[in-house]
Parts: structure tokens; sequence; C-alpha cells
């Protein structure tokens, strides 16, 4: 029997890109020096200047986690294997906000305000999602 | 109020109204067409209207063409036909368009029709692995999904912790007005699950995504609801049994970051907060003037976050409001009088409008709010996408 299908990120446009930087090893966000301000999730101008040139620049990856979430139901076949899990909304140093996996295996207690490290994480042997660790 | 509100608070009235039974039945045989023709056929008969007498038609966000009502319904002269696009939003949103149409004397009468097989069909939770062509859909795909997060309660569920972290709002609170919706659904005979829930139920229910539990979510059903919008002149000489219901002020807007859930600046912002005062405002009233509320019930968070973000209450107090018991029958200000999607199905929206209806027509039953003669109806989508409607009755 196959393996469910793995829901894909689309591979195109300025989502794309941010998935093509993870699959180098680096999390980048765009960043407008116009407005001097990072913008997430990615699109193709600053909502500020219409400065069609956003620079797409490497983050330190600190950050804390502003919520999460334990789910405890596969909503989808390809994570049946994963519950219960962990999903963080991780605010970064920078400021955007980010949605991952918790990859640390921990449990119980309350995490918001954890500080939290995100890096390119694997996913089905390859190099390619945004990952989250506590630390 | 921009230009749009001043010209039609007012100027529609709700003449009509249909709604289906809600089912789980597991047969993928009916689909969103059936049920959204089923009750638009309703409320059509309610409204004593031929389906030719028909000229203008608000297409729900999914589910049938605007030709597959026509074709079905026999909506031959349908002329001002449109689609609003605002998720669970769009039931409440598409009062204002209707009326638009009638203040501009492009239409007499608008058929809003609302149809989900969202229990034997396509279900909230596998929405985003259809055809991605809305922001909620995109942000699933990309941004939530690979991630393990592919149903709106995954994603709704951040919302609630950050409130019940920064505000102390307490399981009591989101388990209180579960054991209220049901109460009302019960009275009224429209409660899909015939059980009582009692706190200690709902904290042995389950948790779905923490902090929600199954009891926090709201019902997957088949099932439908319609409505019919005309001049409020018009309705008021003619000579049809139910009292026509005055749609006095309707708004709907979007969050300030519409691309994801959780990068706007204020965590807990949704449209309702830009699009509640100027309803409030067209219609004339205070929040607190409102006699009974219908808000979109997608998780018992929503009613708390829908509390404040229409101003019936501050920022934080949600929580508090509803333990104080305002919220219950017999409360200063009764929410969701059958039950909601909470209790009584999923109806997108269009159901709670249908309630309010009810409601001020004196038509509640075991729920009848008392000498109800003006409530609001509020719609939520996606990613934070509001309405909010004030309906009053005439006379």
């Amino acid at each position: 029997m196959s393996e469910p299908a793995f829901p894909e990120a689309s591979n195109e446009g300025p989502i794309g890109e941010f998935y093509t930087w993870l699959r180098n090893g680096e999390v980048r966000l765009q960043y407008c020096a116009a407005c001097e301000r990072w913008l997430f999730p990615p699109r193709w101008f600053c909502p500020g200047s219409s400065e069609h040139v956003l620079a797409w620049k490497a983050i330190g990856g600190q950050g804390r986690i502003l919520t999460w979430t334990v789910t405890h139901r596969a909503f989808h076949p390809a994570f049946a294997k994963e519950v219960p899990y962990i999903n963080v909304v991780v605010e970064v140093l920078e400021g955007p906000r980010l949605f991952a996996r918790l990859d640390s295996a921990v449990r119980g207690d309350v995490l918001t305000g954890l500080p939290v490290r995100l890096a390119p994480t694997h996913c089905e042997g390859e190099l390619r999602l945004l990952g989250a660790e506590l630390g | 109020m921009g230009p749009v509100g001043s010209k039609i608070g007012s100027v529609a009235a709700i003449v009509g109204v249909g709604e289906t039974a809600y089912s789980r039945r597991a047969s993928v045989y009916y689909d969103d067409t059936y049920f959204a023709c089923l009750a638009g056929a309703t409320a059509l008969r309610d409204a004593g209207l031929r389906p030719n007498e028909v000229d203008g038609l608000i297409v729900p966000y999914m589910g049938p063409t605007a030709e597959d009502l026509i074709s079905n319904l026999g909506l031959s002269s349908a002329r001002y036909v449109l689609q609003i696009n605002l998720g669970g939003a769009s039931a409440v949103a598409a009062l204002r368009y209707a009326a638009v149409g009638i203040a501009a004397g492009l239409c007499e009468y608008v058929l809003i029709p609302v149809g989900w097989a969202g229990y034997s069909g396509t279900r909230a939770r596998s929405l985003a692995g259809v055809d991605a062509r809305t922001a909620y859909r995109k942000a699933v795909r990309d941004l939530y999904g690979p991630y393990g997060a592919n149903s709106p309660i995954q994603l709704y569920a951040h919302l609630a912790r950050r409130h019940m972290e920064e505000f102390n709002t307490t399981a009591e609170a989101l388990g209180a007005i579960a054991i209220g919706t049901r109460r009302n659904a019960l009275l009224r005979g429209s409660a899909l699950i015939k059980e009582e829930v009692e706190f200690s139920d709902y904290l042995a229910s389950p948790y779905i995504v923490e902090p929600l539990r199954k009891l926090d979510c709201c019902l997957e059903t088949d099932g439908g609801a319609a409505v019919v919008v005309a001049s409020a002149e018009f309705a008021k000489g003619s000579r049809q049994g139910n009292s026509p219901i005055l749609v006095s002020g309707v708004a709907d807007a979007r969050p300030s970051e519409g691309l994801d859930l959780f990068n706007r600046e204020d965590f807990l912002e949704t449209g309702l907060r830009f699009c509640a005062p100027e309803a409030f405002e067209m219609a004339g009233i205070a929040p607190a003037e409102a006699q009974l509320a219908e808000f979109y019930d997608a998780t018992t968070f929503e009613v708390i976050q829908q509390l404040e973000e229409a101003g019936i209450c501050r920022v934080g107090e949600g929580g508090e409001y509803v333990l104080s018991g305002a919220i219950g029958f017999g409360g200063r200000l009764p929410v969701n009088t059958d039950g909601g999607l909470l209790s009584k199905g999923h109806g997108l929206g269009m159901g709670h409008i249908v309630e309010a209806v009810t409601q001020l027509r004196h038509h509640g039953g075991a729920t009848q709010v008392k000498d109800a003669k003006v409530g609001l109806v509020t719609g939520f989508g996606d990613l934070g996408d509001a309405s909010i409607a004030i309906l009053r009755r005439l006379g």
C-alpha cells in the first residue's frame, strides 16, 4: 500500500522562493530596504512602498513561541503516524511570525514564551521544510 | 460610515426564509447544489414568490454555480447575479450586496441560497485540498498544511490559546458556550445530538487540538438555508403573511493582513472590529441595544472573540461576559438561540440569519426571546473575514 501523498506547498512565485531557500539550507525572509521592514508571508510587492525588488535576507532563526497547540487527531493521512504533535507560531527576533511543527518531544507544560530556533528541516528524506527546536 | 453604508441602511427587508434539516447520513448522493436549491425553493414559497419573479441572485462562496441555481430553481429572470467570497462571512455579507442592488434599482427580489454537504461531501478539514483559489486555501497549502495543520480547527486553536493565556480565559468559559447552545437547541427541538451537556461532559470531551475539545467544535452536517431579500418599502405594503424583517445595518470587512492568520499586528484581530461600528451606525443603535445575537460559532471561542470584536464587551472580557450568564436564554443577550453551528448544524452562516428572522417574527418557540425587536447576526470566514447585520422587526 502506498504512503499517503504529503501535502506539498506551492513551488512557484514568492512562496516557492521561500522554500527554495530552505532546500538550500537557509531560512530567508523578504526585506524592504525602503520601509526597513521584514515581510511575511512572501509576496511580490511591499505594500508600504510598492518596492518590487524585495531582497531575500537570511534571518538568525531565533525566536519565541507565541502560541502552541497539540493535534490529537490526524486530519490528513500523511500525519497519522505523527499524532499527537505540536504546532507552534514562532515570532522571530526580526518580527514576522512563522508556523512550524516543534521537533522537540516535549509535552505538558506551557510552551508560550520559550525560545526556539528555526532552521531548515528534513521531510521525506530531504531538506525542505521549516523546523523549530527549543533552545 | 462610507458612501455605500449611508445609502443602504434600512432599505431592504428579509421576506422569506428556508432551511433544510441538518443531517449526517454519510450518503454521497446529495450534494451542495441539492441542499441550496431545497432551501432556496422553501424560501421562495415563504416569500410567496414564483421563481421567475426573482431578478437577483447571490451565489454562495462554494458549492453551486449561478447556472446550477438558475437551472434547478427556474430563476429565468435573474440578472443581478454576483458571488461573495468571504468564506463563512459570505452569507451575512450578501445581505449588504442584496441591499445595494435593491437600493440602486437593479433588482426587486434577491435570493441568497446556501448549501453544504459538509458531512457526506467535502468536509471543512479537506477544503484546502480542493483547488487553492482563496486566501485560506493558499495559506493552508503553503504555510500550514506541510506542518500538519490542514483543518480550520487547527488554526483557530491558536487564537483560543492566545486568548486563554493573555486574558486568563478559562475552559469554563468555553464550556459554558457549548453547554448553553446545546441547551437552546434541545429546548427548540433543533439539536442534532440529542444529549444535554454538563460541564463534566465538556471536560471529558476529548481534545481535538489543544486547547479545543470535540465539544468546542462546530458540527459537520449536510444541509442548507436561504433567504429572500426585497425592498423594505415594498415589503411593508405587501399582503404576505410573515412580517418582513428589516436589514437596518449590514457591513463586512477583511482583517488587516489577510494572507495568513498570524501576522496581523494584533494577533486576535478579525475584520469584525472594522465593520461592526459601521453596521451599528447604519442601524442607529449601540451594541448593547441588541436583544439577541446569532454568532458564527465555528468554535466556542469564536463567540468570545466576536463578543469582543463587535464591541459588546471589552477586549479580554469575553470570558467573564459568558460566565456571567448574559448569553444564556433569559440573559441580557441570548446567543445562538437554536443551537448555532455547535448544536444545530452548519448552514455556512445562513442558518444564523434564518434563526434571527425567526426570533424577530416571534416564531422562536421554546427559546423565543421576549419582545424581540432587534438582533444581530455575524459571519466569520477563513482567516478572519467578517460580516455583521442588525435586523429589526418592523412595526
